[in-house]
């Protein structure tokens, strides 16, 4: 099946049927010396080509092995047949315009077309046809070389549908997706893009540089990006950018290079992600936390604050930005913040720290302020997060504990009072230097140990005390250790005080006080008290022995100058003048008034003192029956009219009969002469006592004396109108008080008096 | 005969000038025996000393006592006076210028028949003897012995009358 002659150049006339294809293959290893023909034809029928010759007239004069795979046609089969067997038929035409190049000599090279198979199929090819020329160079043929493109074909139809893909892909991406030269100016940007920067001819931006689009600080992330991307690696930053139309966005943006074949960067990519929404959302949960807030770039450039930090401050952006917070803060502690805040941006770890910051109305307030970094998806601090909480009055408190605590410290050390808690086990578990010195321990270090221990001697005493208090019961005992050598009896007031603890393991407080001295100081005390109160009862009782000798002494001799001038005067007769018995009379009368003033003082003395002894009194019985012994309350001399029913008071009816007589008297007493008296007694309840009401038509009482008429001896009106002693309300006060009661007048000059005993009320009946 | 005489124990003797003024005023005829302190009261009564001769001094159908008396206070005569067998119902009279409610109390408790408070007028003390005259002698029967001739003695000045 060999078609094509080995034995020298001119095989193509050879009769392709005179060797076969297998010999042809067989001596492809041929020794040196073998003559060129054949190593040519070992060459052709060898090649990854179909190679196959045809005459002038397009008849098939040879056909390698590859043209038999190729085209499905063995070399018998084929040659000897016209060329145009393996040409679609609408290709015809393009056969005969070959087959004229090639007589005049030309060749063709590359040529891509289509031609058939034996089994109808058709095949993508590359042609590359040489004319074949005899000796004297006239052209008899030409050899065609095709080589088999189907698979070329498709990998070319592949990329191109891959990057129709990915044009769609980069179309149709919500980023903005932008191609740069590597001067940064844009080259193409994508539908997203010009949608995100609110492009509508992007013509306009083509050729400007995409580095001039940012501002400052962004400016400067965008040029380190653009760096890191020239040198091959991905530039990423978050800028703040305003969209052609002037809405405002920020940025997710990374920047990554394009490589050639030896990867190095022709282009750059320029990334954009509109995360506003998200950076938005953060911003206002920065702006709505209650702390101030603010945000730094990885270098600690600070590009925002909240709300509250402008507020608090009273500053503006334009002042703090960057490092310009520096001026709200106290010089004193500035020095310290910066060093920590640059200390934590160096190793990135969290800021902490606690310092004031002078607020709008000039006065410093103390913050507790944090920052913590944001990194990128590399691990890049991207940014720094900051607060700072105000604790102006949390440190007023934590102040005010911390004094609280130091001034405890200081009594529980300093006070003669011995502290301690005890554990379950017995175990002190705190105590101050005090206890150990009270109770006169030879360690002070005693926490840890055990009172059954450390109180051996006395734990007897103790033991059934504790043991209650950790059931629960609060106990206080007095705790008397012995005199020991050289030592005095030592007594005690101990408290316990049972507590939970916050680990609900129960202890006692304990709290201990010497009172050795004040016991001992008491017992002074309680012997002076006795030796006093005895040298009290003493003048009590010489007191009523000059009361005694009062109402018996003086009165003895008062007696028998009234008594005995009385009688002169009843048996002198005309012995003596008138003025003389005038005199007498005069000296009879003094007498008696003086007698009067002597009981009073002892009635009044007497209602004092004495004890007594309350009970229900029918109050309306006793007033009736004062009246029935009294002339002077009765018609025609007064008239005393009792609004029935009293009810019954709580009193002592000596005591009672004093007030009711002493105010009936008073009432028919103190009335204009010629005035018939008239009393009017009713009672009133009060605060669940009674009130007895005694209103009189008398002269009444001038204001300004209402409250000194209930005095000892105060008396109002001169002795010859209204003769008495000045006792009588006094001792009805006095009574009165001792009843439980009270005593009091309403009074108008000329309109009578009202006088109200308040006594509690008796049993009912 | 004679009746029975009141024995006063009263150590004033301007006090006894007033109740012998005023048991005439009264018209009390029974002797008036006075014995000046306790002591006397009580030697009077058991007829020692000088007062051994009872019809010299014989005993009395009443006893005024003072409370106030030098040697041997009233309320200690009372008391000796119930401890005797024989005195037992001697009407014994407290007469005293005290008004004190623990005095007054003691003498009833230790056995006084009654207690009079000295008035300091010579009037009021005419009116109480007078009245002392008709509750003990007129209308009171007395249990003793020693009594009855004092009965007699107030009939014998009702008859007068």
């Amino acid at each position: 099946m060999a078609s094509i002659s080995h034995r020298d150049a001119g095989f193509l006339k050879t009769k392709p049927h005179s060797r076969s294809g297998r010999a042809t293959r067989a001596p492809s290893i041929s020794p040196a010396g073998i003559e060129p023909g054949a190593l040519l034809a070992a060459i052709v029928e060898s090649a990854e080509d179909a190679i196959f010759s045809k005459d002038l007239n397009g008849i098939i004069t040879s056909w390698n092995k590859r043209a038999e795979s190729m085209f499905g046609y063995s070399a018998e089969e084929i040659i000897g047949q016209p060329v145009l067997v393996i040409i679609p038929f609408e290709l015809v035409g393009e056969e005969l315009t070959i087959l004229t190049r090639i007589r005049n000599g030309e060749r063709i090279q590359h040529y891509e077309t289509v031609r058939l198979r034996k089994d109808g199929t058709r095949i993508d090819v590359s042609l590359t046809i040489s004319p074949i020329r005899d000796r004297s160079g006239n052209v008899v043929g030409s050899s065609k070389i095709a080589r088999d493109i189907t698979q070329q074909k498709l990998d070319q139809k592949e990329r191109n549908e891959n990057a129709a893909f990915l044009e769609t892909l980069v179309e149709n991406s919500p980023d903005c997706i932008e191609v740069l030269d590597l001067d940064t100016n844009l080259i193409s940007i994508n539908a997203g893009g010009r949608k995100l920067l609110e492009i509508e001819d992007a013509a306009l931006f083509l050729r400007h540089s995409w580095l001039d689009r940012w501002r400052g600080k962004e400016r400067q992330d965008a040029e380190a990006a653009v760096s890191e991307a020239k040198l091959g690696g991905t530039g990423r930053f978050q800028a703040f950018g305003t969209t052609r139309k002037g809405t405002a966005r920020w940025w997710d943006i990374i920047v990554s290079p394009l490589l050639d074949a030896q990867g190095r960067p022709i282009r750059l990519l320029a990334i954009s992600r509109d995360i506003s929404e998200s950076e938005e959302r953060f911003r206002q949960l920065a702006e709505n936390i209650p702390q101030l807030a603010w945000m730094a770039d990885a270098h600690g450039w600070i590009f925002w604050y909240n709300k509250r930090w402008f507020e608090y401050t009273g500053t503006t952006l334009d002042q703090v930005q960057g490092w310009g917070w520096q001026v709200v803060h106290d010089p004193e502690h500035l020095e310290r913040v910066s060093a920590s805040f640059k200390s934590a941006l160096a190793t990135g770890q969290p800021w902490e720290d606690t310092f004031p910051l002078r607020g709008n109305d000039g006065k410093y307030r103390w913050f507790l302020s944090r920052a913590f970094p944001i990194r990128d998806h590399r691990g890049h601090i991207a940014r720094w997060f900051g607060t700072n909480t105000d604790i102006t009055e949390l440190r007023k408190v934590q102040t005010a504990l911390a004094d609280r605590e130091a001034v405890l410290r200081t009594v529980t050390n300093d006070a003669r009072v011995g502290l301690v808690m005890v554990n379950k086990e017995r175990r002190y578990v705190f105590a101050n230097q005090t206890y150990a010195e009270i109770l006169g321990l030879p360690n002070p270090d005693i926490v840890g140990k055990r009172v059954p221990d450390l109180l051996a001697d006395v734990y007897d005493q103790v033991k059934p005390h504790l043991d209650r208090a950790f059931a629960g019961e609060r106990v206080s005992y007095e705790l008397r250790v012995p005199s020991q050598a050289g030592n005095e009896e030592r007594i005690y007031e101990v408290v316990y005080e049972p507590r939970i603890h916050n680990s609900n393991e129960p202890y006692v407080v304990v709290v201990i006080v010497d009172i050795t001295q004040r016991q001992k100081a008491q017992e002074i005390l309680e012997h002076t008290v006795a030796e006093r109160t005895a040298t009290l009862q003493q003048t009590i009782a010489e007191l009523e022995g000059m009361s005694y000798s009062l109402s018996h002494d003086m009165r003895a001799p008062l007696r028998t100058i009234r008594s005995f001038t009385q009688i002169v005067l009843a048996e002198s007769g005309d012995a003596l003048a008138p003025d003389q018995k005038q005199m007498l009379e005069k000296t009879i009368s003094s007498a008696g008034r003086l007698d009067r003033l002597i009981k009073d003082v002892l009635v009044y003395s007497r209602v004092s003192r004495q004890p007594v002894t309350l009970g229900s009194i029918d109050v309306e019985k006793l007033i009736q029956q004062i009246i029935s012994e009294r002339a002077e309350l009765q018609p025609p001399n007064a008239e005393v009219i009792i609004q029935t029913p009293l009810p019954p008071v709580h009193g002592h009816e000596a005591y009672l009969t004093q007030c009711l007589t002493n105010i009936l008297d008073n009432g028919v007493k103190f009335v204009r002469p010629g005035t018939r008296p008239h009393i009017r007694i009713w009672s009133e309840p009060t605060n669940g006592q009674v009130r007895l009401w005694f209103a009189d038509n008398g002269i009444g009482i001038p204001k300004e004396a209402k409250d000194r008429v209930f005095g000892i001896f105060q008396r109002i009106h001169d002795d010859k109108t209204y003769p008495g002693t000045g006792i009588g309300l006094a001792i009805v006060r006095r009574a009165a008080e001792r009843m439980g009661g009270s005593v009091g007048v309403e009074s108008e000059p000329g309109h009578g008096s009202r006088f109200w005993l308040q006594l509690g009320r008796g049993d009912k009946e | 005969m004679t009746a029975d005489p009141i024995l006063y124990v009263e150590d004033r003797e301007e006090d006894v000038f007033l109740l012998r003024y005023a048991f005439q005023e009264a018209g009390i005829a029974n002797p008036m025996r006075v014995v000046s302190d306790g002591q006397q009261a009580v030697e009077y009564l058991s007829g020692e000393g000088k007062f051994g001769d009872r019809t010299a001094f014989p005993l009395p159908s009443l006893m005024l006592l003072d409370l106030q008396l030098p040697l041997k206070m009233g309320l200690e005569v009372l008391e000796w006076v119930r401890q005797q067998p024989s005195f037992k119902s001697l009407i014994v009279i407290i007469l005293s210028s005290s008004i004190y409610e623990s005095d007054i109390r003691r003498a009833y408790e230790l056995g006084a028949n009654a207690f009079l408070v000295k008035p300091s007028d010579s009037n009021q003390l005419a009116d109480m003897c007078q009245a002392l005259k008709h509750f003990w002698f007129v209308h009171n029967q007395p249990a003793s012995v020693h009594s009855a001739p004092a009965m007699i003695a107030s009939s014998r000045y009702l008859e007068r009358r």
